[in-house]
């Protein structure tokens, strides 16, 4: 199977230069052969396995107010805020606005 | 040569669940709140933070899917949809996916050629993203407050054939919603959002290529973004050409549509499941106790006004289009007799005293049961239906009390042994007048009836006095 890394660096929104492409290109191919080393496994009457734990079904909690973080404490941590806002860069850069 | 081209349209709703918490956190689901002060480590994305679902939520969600007449599955399951954005600090958003809480379901709609049902794909529960605002300088401003919010998702199939249907539609699923108290759907408040497929065709044949239709922010925008989007394909097929796939802005200012992306690459969300979360497992039990607390629905009601009231329907859909409207008249219908002229009442009366002045029935001064017994003297024949509507407009602009004026009027009313007295006073008193209308010249009746207006210093019914008047001096000789 072959690897698209420049897709998967878009999904990602991630950049790298033209070695750090080549190792990870290398990397998802050994993930993806020992990928292909388990589905070679015989799993006919297996019922697949989707959660890390053995709890069959969600339990679920009131609907009651509780707790949350103070405000300052998480724009203190925000790398760039606004007043009461965090700041970010716009995800509408590079897409063409008319 | 038949060239007619038909519209087919779908829409996807979201709808913010009425809770008091977001859907996987204790924070508080409140809109308008200062920015970024209901926030906690699982709404803002924090590593090592795990979701908690909240009951209600499901609660609401499941009594749309009864009252839709969808149907519920024993076990649904929430994913991950993967994507990079400011608004979704866990870079993926929770969501069902394939396996839905709820699948089918419809609502049917009045249209011009009779009812019609709309079916429903799906209905799912998942969580909102973050409020963004763009600024000038190209950044983006986030109040996480609105992180984490329960939403129901809901897609219709392709059902619709014109702007009118969507409309008719999401008007239908509004007032059900506000029923069933789920939400109050205020698209300003992004309560309720619609996108809307849509593509043309030629009757019979298979669909077109779609677009997607977004920023239709209320129903007018809907409508009229609709109407403007078929227009474009009209054009655009008629002269030959073909539609592309694609998502398109609806400008509501300068009433046109525009590009928003082309579909070149598909969306590659790579959703999975969620791993936090083991599935969600709804009991016959639960459903059954839920279908206990669904309130009578619109339809119902609006069959019920007809048979138990004898009202005419329009009337009572007027009433059933609002329930606290519908609770107030069969409040007044305990007490009023006659319940034509209550109906009537409060769509003529009440409602535009209610729409000029933008108040609701909750903020109506006048108790129901004061207006039964109101409107009782009316149709008791006590008070003029004419001299009634004097006396409530008097109570609602001038804010005196109903029962202060109602007396008053009361005993100002002539009592039918005086006005009797009166009017054969007057005849006596004018006999040339009662010769001239026998003769044929009925011109005088209106002089009698002035005449005796005046005896009576206006405490009578003119119309009453009309009819006593005509039955004493008889019809005019031929
Ligand atoms: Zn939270």
């Amino acid at each position: 199977m072959e690897i698209d890394v420049k897709k998967i660096m878009k999904l990602a929104k991630l950049k790298f230069n033209e070695n750090e492409e080549l190792q990870i290109k290398k990397h998802f191919q050994k993930m993806l052969k020992l990928v292909e080393k388990l589905k070679s496994i015989d799993v006919t009457g297996v019922d697949p396995l989707y959660y890390p734990h053995d709890r069959t079904y969600l339990r679920r909690r009131k609907d009651k107010q509780g707790k949350g973080l103070e405000r300052y404490e998480v724009l203190e941590n925000a790398p760039d805020t606004f007043t009461d806002y965090i700041k970010a860069p716009s995800p509408l850069k590079g897409i063409k606005k008319k | 040569m038949e060239n007619k081209l038909e519209p087919v349209i779908g829409l996807e709703i979201h709808i913010q669940l009425n809770t008091e918490t977001k859907l996987f956190c204790k924070c508080k689901n409140e809109y308008g709140a200062t920015p970024n002060t209901h926030i906690c480590p699982v709404c803002l994305g924090y590593p090592g933070a795990l979701p908690v679902l909240n009951e209600e939520a499901v609660r609401l969600a499941l009594k749309v899917a009864l009252a839709l007449h969808a149907d519920i599955h024993k076990l649904s399951r929430f994913y991950r949809k993967n994507y990079f954005y400011p608004d979704l600090p866990k870079g993926y958003q929770i969501t069902q996916y394939t396996e839905s809480l709820a699948t089918g379901g419809y609502i049917e709609i009045e249209t011009s050629k009779g009812y019609k049902r709309i079916r429903l794909e799906r209905m799912n529960i998942e969580e909102e993203a973050a409020k963004s605002i763009h600024t000038d300088t190209g950044e983006v401003l986030l109040d996480y407050n609105r992180s984490g919010i329960p939403l129901l998702e809901m897609v219709t199939l392709p059902d619709m054939n014109s702007p009118e249907e969507a409309r008719t539609f999401l008007e239908k699923l509004r007032l059900i919603l506000r029923y069933l108290e789920v939400s109050e759907c205020d698209m300003e408040k992004g309560e309720l959002r619609v996108d809307a497929n849509i593509s043309l065709r030629k009757p019979g044949e298979k669909l077109g290529v779609k677009v997607e239709l977004k920023n239709l922010n209320s129903f007018k925008s809907v409508y009229d973004g609709l109407n403007h989007e078929i227009e474009r394909q009209k054009k655009i097929l008629q002269g030959g050409g073909t539609v592309i796939q694609e998502t398109r802005l609806w400008d509501e200012y300068k009433k046109e549509t525009r590009t928003m992306r082309v579909k070149e690459e598909a969306h590659d969300y790579r959703y999975f499941p969620e791993p936090d979360l083991p599935p969600l497992v709804v009991r016959d039990t639960e459903i059954e106790e839920l279908k206990k607390t669904l309130p009578e629905l619109p339809d119902e009601k609006l069959k019920r006004f007809v048979s138990q009231y004898n009202i005419g329907k329009d009337q009572a859909r007027i009433l059933s289009l609002n329930k606290n409207l519908a609770d107030y008249f069969e409040r007044a219908a305990q007490v009023a007799e006659d319940k034509r002229l209550l109906a009537n009442w409060i769509n003529v009366e009440i409602l535009g005293y209610l729409n000029e002045n933008n108040l609701g029935i909750q903020e109506f001064r006048i108790h129901a049961e004061e207006l039964g017994e109101f409107l009782n003297y009316v149709s008791r024949g006590k008070l003029s239906y004419n001299m009634a509507k004097d006396i409530f407009k008097k109570t609602l602009y001038n804010e005196e009390s109903l029962k202060h004026l109602l007396e008053e009027a009361l005993s100002s009313t002539i009592s039918s042994q005086e006005l009797e007295k009166i009017i054969n006073k007057v005849l006596e008193e004018n006999q040339e007048l009662v010769e001239k209308f026998r003769n044929g010249k009925t011109g005088v009746l209106g002089a009698l009836i002035g005449k005796v207006m005046k005896e009576t210093r206006g405490r009578a019914d003119a119309r009453k006095v009309k009819e006593i008047l005509e039955s004493k001096i008889g019809s005019p000789k031929t």
